[in-house]
């Protein structure tokens, strides 16, 4: 191929990177930058947060105070207090709750105010205003660059002395989360791999026409709405559902068994939906096996299951891998299904996030739950990479097949 | 490869789908109404939307959405203004005027439809102007449970022994903490005061802690109750009382509504900030509160008019129906929701709530 061909080939690519930055990289420099910076109280009141680090006091200096009551003045004017001290209401509501208080009670222009001590002023609004504690607290909210909501993300915080400790039980939610998601994806992995290996060793063992007719049936689920397969599931599974009434039809239960909105339901619904992307890289990995191999196992005398075990299995594992990564880190993405088909317990990860991004408007913490996320995904796609690479290595007739 | 596509031609091919993918601008002289979908936007639609069309000859797009605020805060970062009048529940509308993401509503819009002394108060607010009073109540299908045998009031409805069967409440701390309170015993009016105190969530959440083993399903959609409830999945549901009527006058159902203890809200309507067509957005949200549309809208769909004076005028079997009627023991037993409440704790209470779920309930 000549050197200008290959340079078309690549600028035919060059949509496909516009898109992969665009959709791709792009939001997740927004996620860390969402999940790391909060300049909103920095750059909405840029005097008050200079004039706050120039003074180092316990509690600063009427100037400090004044300029406070300014900045919020000039952002209260515009209406646009409220998204300057979000962030604040963030990591400190009892604080955001004393600034509230202020704004509530600030004469209209503060700078021709004629207040001869704002320090005084504000303390008599509210005592607190005073104490060492309050301004302690204030010089660490006020920073645009902060670890709260990614410490947050893992059920920690900086106590008074700014040393790492867990959160308190009853807000303790996002680790426990974390490890629900992990767990439901795992077992959702395993159960597409028990069930779509046999299918694709079937499938890739057949003549291609009857595997292309059969295929249609792995397919045509993957060509429905998720959303209609789900409910699909809670018609078969709820209490007086399909299932429960053939059971009960059968005498096999008195009572209905209890399959819906449960482990057992997202486990069902999710390995459904995802079972095609189990089914279709093992296939191809199975269907490239040459079959010469396993006819000379049987002519050395290996049993069926021997030559499956040192021939088949081995070879395929690049599919069981591919397939286990697709379906693993789709399922991790899952909210709508586990929200549909789940009980109490069987919150995911991305239902939190996008309770934060839709209803609670916290896109800081939404950021970090999605690093953490991106994170747990990395170390597992990497560390499986590793294994695999490591492993064609130490097995040299995979390797020199691919 | 015999005939080369030049490269620069591919490159903008590409540039043009990336392009196409991008959101396009909405049409320049048309309104975007956005609401709830189902037999709510009809009635707005019907009542509200196209009189007025075709009285000022503005075209309307109807889009519907399921409360994601998310949606709201990026048509104002990105000055992308899809939806001119939002119809919002009144604690996000709140919320959002706080984050200074709404347009504020001009003292002129409430001169304009005849002064505020007309509207309910809580209609009336910074933001936001009120569109209906609806409320959260508990139901349960005739069919399967017989009135005279079903809870009347959360107390009774938290009695798993007298009234055995599985319970859906909302996916959310908003309603189910003033229904525990209920539930153990506090006066209607102290609910907020002790809602307020660490201890009264303490009470608050203990109380749901009984009733949590019971709870099979929390809901997150206002479709789901009457769903819940025809399936025969759950006995008793929390729900919002217009898909409960909704259910009833067109799919044919029988629940039945409890109305003691309803947690009473509205809607909002809403204008994202730096909308440019502000101004003919509050001409169709002064439409809707006019005394005629007001009255029609009731009609349309049972919930209560942010106008005073207009439910009167409706035959007593309409009046009945709605949320704010005297059959309904409405306003002595029913909540008034906080919005002051929940727009301060409501992120923090949630985050507890999603906490409280995940631990099982044996301490």
């Amino acid at each position: 191929m000549s050197q200008s061909s290959s340079r078309s080939l690549f600028l035919l690519t060059v949509p496909l990177l516009v898109t992969t930055v665009l959709t791709l990289l792009a939001p997740i420099v927004f996620l860390f930058r969402t999940a790391l910076y909060a300049p909103e109280v920095s750059r909405g009141l840029p005097r008050f947060v200079a004039a706050l680090e120039a003074d180092t006091a316990a509690v600063p200096r009427e100037e400090v105070f004044r300029v406070l009551a300014e900045d919020l003045g000039r952002r209260k004017e515009t209406f646009e207090h409220g998204i300057v001290i979000k962030p604040i209401r963030h990591q400190d509501l009892e604080l955001w709750k004393m600034l509230k208080g202020i704004l509530r009670v600030l004469p209209e222009d503060p700078s021709i105010a004629e207040i001869s001590s704002w320090q005084r002023w504000f303390s008599e609004h509210d005592s607190r205003w005073e104490s060492a504690n309050t301004w302690r607290r204030l010089r660490r909210v006020i920073q645009p660059v902060t670890d709260f909501y990614l410490l947050e993300a893992m059920d920690l915080k900086r106590d008074g002395e700014n040393a790492l400790v867990w959160q308190e039980k009853e807000k303790q939610l996002f680790l426990g989360v974390l490890l629900n998601t992990l767990e439901i994806g795992g077992v959702v992995t395993l159960l597409c791999l028990l069930l779509g290996y046999p299918l694709s060793l079937y499938l890739a063992s057949l003549s291609s026409r009857t595997a292309r007719i059969l295929f249609l049936f792995v397919l045509l689920p993957f060509w429905t709405s998720l959303l209609v397969r789900t409910y699909s599931w809670i018609l078969l599974l709820q209490r007086e559902g399909v299932v429960n009434g053939m059971l009960a039809a059968l005498g096999l239960v008195s009572e209905p068994l209890p399959l819906m909105h449960n482990r057992f339901a997202v486990y069902v619904t999710m390995t459904h939906v995802l079972l095609p992307f189990m089914i279709l890289p093992l296939f191809v990995v199975l269907r490239n096996i040459p079959s010469p191999l396993t006819t000379a196992a049987a002519s050395l005398g290996a049993s069926p299951w021997r030559s499956f075990l040192t021939v088949t299995l081995p070879m395929s594992v690049p599919g069981i891998a591919a397939g286990s990564l697709l379906v693993f880190s789709i399922a991790l993405g899952f909210y709508i299904t586990p929200a549909l088909v789940g009980g109490s317990e069987d919150t995911m990860l991305s239902q939190l996030i996008a309770l934060n991004v839709n209803s609670l408007l916290n896109w800081g913490r939404a950021g970090a739950l999605g690093v953490i996320l991106l994170g747990t995904v990395m170390v597992l796609f990497l560390s499986v990479t590793f294994v695999l690479l490591s492993r064609m290595r130490w097995n040299p007739l995979a390797g020199e097949l691919r | 490869m015999k005939k080369r596509v030049p490269g620069g031609v591919i490159f903008f091919l590409g540039s043009l789908l990336a392009l196409a993918t991008l959101p396009q601008e909405s049409m320049a002289d048309s309104i975007g109404f956005a609401s709830w979908g189902g037999a709510f936007q009809a009635a707005q639609n019907k009542v509200i939307v196209q009189p007025w069309s075709k009285k000022t000859g503005h075209e309307v797009k109807n889009f519907s959405y399921n409360g994601e605020l998310a949606k709201i805060k990026a048509m104002v970062l990105s000055k992308n203004y899809e939806w001119d009048v939002i119809d919002l529940e009144a604690g996000s509308a709140h919320v959002l005027c706080e984050e200074g993401m709404l347009e504020r509503i001009p003292e002129s819009f409430w001169e304009g439809v005849g002064g505020k002394a007309l509207f309910l108060e809580s209609a009336v607010h910074e933001c936001s102007v009120g569109a209906v009073v609806w409320s959260t109540i508990f139901a349960y299908d005739s069919r399967r449970v017989a009135p005279e045998e079903a809870p009347k009031s959360w107390k009774e409805f938290w009695d798993v022994k007298k009234f055995p069967g599985a319970r859906s409440l909302r996916n959310s701390p908003r309603g189910n903490l003033e229904f525990a309170l209920l539930a153990d015993g506090v006066d209607r009016n102290d609910i907020y005061p002790l809602l307020r105190t660490k201890a009264g969530i303490e009470r608050a959440f203990r109380k749901l802690d009984e009733i949590k083993p019971h709870i099979k399903k929390w809901w997150s959609a206002g479709a789901e109750p009457p769903q819940l409830l025809a399936d025969g999945e759950v006995r008793y549901s929390s729900a919002f009382n217009g898909r409960i009527s909704e259910a009833n006058k067109n799919q044919g159902q029988q629940f039945v509504i409890e109305w003691n203890g309803q947690h009473v809200t509205l809607d909002h309507y809403a204008i994202a900030r730096g909308n440019p067509k502000k101004k003919r957005a509050l001409e169709l949200i002064a439409y809707s509160l006019s005394a005629s549309s007001q009255r029609e809208f009731v009609q349309e769909i049972p919930f209560a008019p942010v106008r005073k004076g207009v439910l009167e005028t409706l035959p007593k079997s309409i009046q009945n129906q709605v949320p704010t009627a005297d059959v309904h023991g409405y306003p002595d037993l029913a909540i008034q929701a906080d919005e002051q409440f929940w727009m301060v704790y409501q992120e923090e209470l949630t985050e507890r709530f999603e906490s409280w779920k995940l631990r099982s309930t044996a301490h």
